[in-house]
């Protein structure tokens, strides 16, 4: 019988989380998994309700990735509804969407993983967070925080309600952008672009680079990749074609993003409440990380894997650089919180772009919708990997269906996958120091995973146990920080 | 810049997730001091939903820093359902003492930072729920609703209380 070392939670990660490593009476790792606590009851809720309340409810789902959720169920519902929506509402969403996106991935970098980055492996927990960083960084942190204030004071221009949106609406947008809000956004966004390219280049000299010479040689977790891109292949957060990327290499399949039931199957596992999409053209998913089968990821290098270039100036720079360093299909994990610097720049770039265009502020930006039965399919690039809403609804416009494959679940597999890498790597032995568990923690943190939004109370915790269990299932030594 | 949260100097957060029952007390709040109540110009009334952790570090580690902080959350400390206490933020769980999440509800870390850091006044009042259902279920139980008026009613007293004190004298 073996042994049973759970983390849980697992800290600094959106929601919920419980890592279970099972050891072998020797100490060698037999299996670990990485447990969510998924939002259940969602479809069971929203069945019933008219679909053009949908778009308000789903940025109730996270407090975190509001928008990506408001963007995606609101294309679903124009698609549902069949009604192409107004260029200038087009613009103006992506144009609060990439401010989102700044904000989002902002937070990611400096607060949950820079801390994991900027810090001595094995550093005393107390100094290991944004606080101990901002101690040591005290002006790289306070201009983040500026920047993500920025960005969140351009949704709120644009959109009133920063936190909660409730400005994209089935056929286009609420309310039309004034010319002075779009002279009061020019110099916020670009403000966004001097910020984000400062912040990747400090990154790239300090963390990154240094970084890459350390772990070019590890072999990594061989997947596929999803992510969207334009009619041009490039990178694109809002609208265009999934790209589905083979293990193998350079092979894709592309496609409308509501034929995803075509390219994407779900599989159930007995210990966990999420399920796992895998490819559907490799017929099956197996979490063997010697042979991993099915398994794909989403989220900003699975983003920068498919696309072939991005569409703005100083972003596609960095592109170049990032694969002549690291290759054009690189699989590190690591390189996600490259990626999604890089990211930050395009999306900062972008929101410059189409602010700087004077036709977003053209009045008509919101076409009728009427109630029909049907299916509608929307998806977008969450700051967490490829969002999809999929809603089927009667006549009456009265939501049957509701079917939602969030980022972090596309993400499932690999993340088993890469802990349990990581788990035998650093928990041989025996070993379960805290360092140990960085580590395997800052591997789950890569990934930018949302676990699920699920109710909180003052007693609710997410603190940072590890309980080692006997072969009867008692805990013989609890470390927690 | 002009803070939409930061440039206030009350500020009172709503933390919790309305599709889940009791859980949404204090966005109920939230909303009753907005639809029922004028609050003076230096104050900001936001429904973070679960997003509360995330607006304290960027008010900890930004510049501009509210004078007062109130904060509404749903609680479980083995109250009669509805019943609203201020918390002493020692009163809070041990276990989350080093946690900087930026998740749900906001760290102690964060909150005691911010109040021995920045000096920022800190209330924090809980509503003792009567259940946090599994699944999705909106809307509050009849102790929980029942408290909605009167604590948006303290909250409006306090915040009156706490700008006309902060005003200059003339």
């Amino acid at each position: 019988m073996g042994k049973r070392l759970v983390i849980d939670p697992v800290t600094r990660v959106e929601g919920h989380a419980r890592v279970t490593v099972l050891l072998e009476d020797s100490g060698k790792v037999r299996d670990a998994r990485v447990q969510v606590i998924e939002l259940r009851g969602f479809e069971k809720f929203c069945v019933g309700r008219p679909v053009e309340e949908m778009p308000r409810i789903v940025t109730r789902i996270c407090g975190i990735c509001p928008w990506a959720h408001h963007m995606a169920s609101a294309k679903a519902a124009d698609a549902l509804f069949d009604v192409q929506i107004p260029e200038a509402a087009r613009k103006i969403r992506e144009a609060a969407y990439s401010a989102h996106l700044v904000h989002s991935h902002l937070l990611h970098f400096f607060f949950l993983a820079a801390p994991d980055l900027l810090s001595e492996p094995g550093a005393d927990y107390q100094v290991r967070n944004i606080m101990g960083l901002a101690a040591k960084n005290p002006d790289l942190v306070r201009k983040a925080v500026r920047t993500r204030h920025i960005a969140q004071e351009m949704t709120r221009i644009i959109a009133a309600n920063a936190i909660h949106p409730d400005a994209v609406v089935p056929g286009g947008f609420s309310r039309a952008l004034t010319e002075e809000q779009r002279q009061q956004l020019l110099p916020m966004a670009r403000e966004c672009v001097e910020f984000t390219r400062f912040a990747l280049d400090y990154a790239k000299k300090s963390v990154f680079k240094p970084r890459w010479v350390e772990l070019k040689e590890e072999i990594p977790l061989t997947t596929g990749f999803l992510g969207m891109v334009d009619r041009d292949g490039g990178l694109n957060f809002y609208d265009g074609m999934l790209r589905l990327q083979s293990s193998g290499g350079g092979e894709y399949a592309e496609f409308e993003p509501k034929d995803y039931r075509d390219f994407i199957d779900e599989e159930a596992m007995e210990w966990s409440y999420v399920k796992f999409p895998y490819a559907r053209s490799e017929g099956r998913l197996s979490l063997d990380p010697e042979n991993p089968v099915g398994v794909y990821r989403t989220n900003a290098l699975a983003r920068l894997n498919v696309c072939e270039h991005i569409p703005t100036p100083f972003a596609q720079q960095e592109l170049l650089e990032f694969r002549e360093t690291v290759g054009r299909r690189p699989q590190n994990t690591f390189l996600h919180h490259w990626a999604r610097l890089i990211e930050a720049v395009y999306n900062a770039e972008h929101a410059l772009e189409l602010l700087s265009d004077p036709t977003i502020t053209d009045t008509n930006v919101r076409e009728k919708v009427t109630p029909r039965a049907g299916r509608g399919v929307g998806v977008v690039e969450a700051p967490r990997g490829t969002l999809i809403h999929d809603y089927e609804a009667d006549d009456k416009g009265f939501i049957t269906a509701v079917n939602l494959i969030v980022g972090t679940t596309h993400n499932s597999a690999a993340i088993n996958i890469d802990v349990l890498r990581a788990a035998r790597q650093l928990l041989e032995g025996g070993r379960s120091d805290e360092e140990a568990l960085n580590r395997i923690e800052a591997v789950i943190r890569s990934y930018d995973p949302c676990f699920s939004c699920a109710t909180h109370n003052l007693g609710g915790g997410l603190p940072l146990r590890m309980n080692i269990c006997d072969s009867r299932g008692e805990v013989i030594r609890t470390i927690h920080n | 810049m002009s803070g939409w949260v930061w440039g206030a100097r009350v500020v009172v957060i709503g933390c919790g997730n309305v599709l889940f029952g009791d859980d949404g007390f204090g966005p109920a709040v939230i909303e009753r001091l907005h639809a029922d109540y004028r609050l003076p110009d230096e104050v900001v009334a936001v429904d973070a939903g679960t997003a509360a952790g995330e607006l304290l570090l960027d008010a900890l580690l930004g510049e501009e820093t509210p004078g007062t902080l109130i904060i509404l959350d749903a609680m479980d400390f083995g109250l009669e359902p509805g019943v609203v206490e201020e918390v002493p933020l020692e009163a809070l769980p041990v276990n989350k003492r080093a946690d900087f999440s930026v998740h749900q509800f906001p760290a102690v870390n964060i909150l005691k930072e911010l109040r021995e850091r920045k000096g920022v006044a800190l209330t924090l009042l809980g509503c003792q729920v009567k259940s946090l259902p599994d699944e999705i279920h909106p809307g509050l139980s009849s102790p929980v609703a029942r408290a909605v008026n009167n604590t948006a009613k303290l909250v409006f007293e306090m915040v009156c209380k706490e700008v006309k004190t902060q005003l200059p004298r003339i």
